[in-house]
């Protein structure tokens, strides 16, 4: 038995048609004896009666199949004129008896499995099934790229759903709450990020619960090494401290690089104020609102309210004369906001960018990229930071600790003023 | 200071809300222009009074810090 599904078997059929009147060939991989990736491959001879894999792109494909957990179940090739049968070239070219030879005639369209031990050929039966999780067959490594989690429970999945700043409306959380009682085990479980996810969730029901949850606007999350759901607190439209609408950057964000690959997990959080209720340094990249105050002499009258209230004593007391010590500041916006006569103004808000916090196995706090920058610069910024650590970021090494390795100020100068 | 202190109420240990609600209880008996003198605790109700204060209409003419409390004197507005 020989188990395939229909997408891969379009795929096989679709190089044959590209690559006659030549054979067309590949490998394909799977887990568990189920075929569930196809990978086209050149062939070398450029013949249309027999053909070779490039050995060095054989090994990338087996490369590539092994880091996505996947082994290299079966080679392919087409015969674009003949049946789908092993030629007596096959046959003799046939070294390995483990592998299963997939042979697709292009002229009778049909798929044919066999393997060849010393000479000796043996059918197997194929089962051809359909089971597709957006438009993905069951494939552990890509359904988890779309929020779809396998759970030490076999066949139950637990299903991570999309959010910008945890914001569902009425319509969305009544939807989720059906599909968990429907799909799932009756219950949700609220993420750490702000995200919602149904567990429990069987996967023969995967599908059917995504479109039901699409129709009201919910998309999937995600998992594994890419960019995940952003975070971020209320901001300025319900808090009094917000400084920045954090609503808007994180919308922003999302729509930009949400499911990105990266080398390892990547998140996002934007943060009204420097109160930081969105741990915005607890982030790959944090975004936090936050304000330079400036002291106004002729409207002050002495109270010192700000002197005791300024959480890093930054502001100091000469001759009746207050002076703010911009080192210390954190743009927090308490004295603005405490001033009984308003003294104390706003000079300038911004975007304070942060970048390599992480929390997890080893943790770091962010490091100060740039503090106040304009809105566009921030997100020049971000965008900047994002690609310096796809380009240079190790698999399963998060931003910060590629940043401690290169180093703090190299890195700071490369994202703030390198090509 | 030699300020004319109205009234004087300690809120030392009176956590946040009360210690607002208790702040304007005191403030509801004095006149406008009239001086109230309140002990607040380092910490929420430092941060938090004096600025639900100014959202009322009344102002802080000074703030002394005496370690784990502040004196605080408000002008009723």
């Amino acid at each position: 038995m020989f188990k395939i599904n229909q997408e891969i078997v379009n795929q096989i059929f679709k190089h044959g048609e590209s690559d006659a009147p030549l054979e067309a060939c590949g490998y394909l991989a799977g887990k568990d004896g189920i075929v569930t990736r196809c990978y086209p491959m050149d062939n070398k001879d450029r013949s249309e009666e027999h053909f070779t894999l490039d050995p060095e792109e054989q090994f990338k494909v087996i490369r590539e199949a092994n880091s996505l957990g996947l082994n290299i179940l079966a080679v392919y090739h087409t015969h674009p004129a003949t049946p789908a049968r092993p030629s007596n070239e096959d046959i003799r070219l046939a070294y390995d008896p483990n592998i299963v030879y997939v042979i697709a005639s292009l002229s009778d369209k049909e798929i044919k499995a066999f393997k060849i031990k010393k000479g000796e050929v043996l059918n197997l039966k194929i089962e051809i099934e359909g089971l597709k999780i957006c438009g993905l067959e069951l494939d552990l490594a890509a359904m988890k790229k779309f929020g779809m989690i396998q759970q030490k429970q076999k066949g139950f999945f637990a299903m991570r759903l999309h959010t910008v700043g945890g914001d569902l409306t009425v319509a969305q959380l009544q939807r989720i709450a059906d599909i968990a009682k429907k799909y799932g085990e009756g219950f949700v479980h609220l993420s750490t990020r702000q995200g919602v996810e149904i567990h429990g969730v069987h996967n023969k029901y995967l599908e059917i619960a995504r479109k039901e949850l699409a129709e009201v606007g919910i998309k999937m999350g995600a998992c594994g090494p890419r960019v995940r759901i952003v975070v971020a607190c209320p901001g300025e439209a319900t808090c009094r401290w917000g400084i920045i609408d954090t609503k808007e950057m994180a919308k922003e964000l999302d729509s930009r690089y949400f499911r990105e690959d990266t080398p390892h997990k990547f998140k996002l959080s934007v943060t009204g104020c420097p109160h930081n209720c969105a741990k915005a340094t607890e982030n790959d990249i944090g975004i936090m609102g936050g304000m330079l105050p400036r002291w106004e002499e002729d409207k002050c009258i002495n109270c010192d309210l700000c002197l005791n209230v300024c959480p890093t004593e930054a502001i100091t007391k000469e001759d009746n004369q207050y002076k703010l010590n911009e080192e210390k500041c954190i743009y927090c916006s308490i004295c603005t906001s405490s001033c009984p006569t308003s003294a104390w103004v706003g000079a300038k808000t911004g975007y304070t960018v942060f970048i390599g916090g992480t929390m997890g196995k080893i943790p770091r706090l962010a490091t100060r990229l740039k503090a106040l920058a304009e809105k566009e610069e921030s997100y020049r910024l971000v965008e900047r930071a994002l690609r310096y650590y796809q380009e240079n970021g190790r698999k399963k090494e998060r931003f910060g600790h590629m940043i401690d390795r290169i180093g703090v100020d190299k890195v700071k100068e490369e994202i703030l003023n390198g090509p | 200071m030699g300020l004319d202190i109205k009234k004087s109420i300690n809120l030392h240990n009176i956590s946040c809300p009360m210690n607002f609600v208790k702040t304007k209880a005191a403030l509801a008996e004095l006149q406008q222009g009239e001086l109230l003198e309140v002990l607040l605790d380092e910490g929420e109700a430092i941060l938090n009074v004096p600025r639900s204060l100014k959202d009322e209409g009344h102002q802080v003419i000074n703030v002394e810090n005496l370690g784990e409390t502040f004196k605080v004197i408000i002008k009723k507005g």
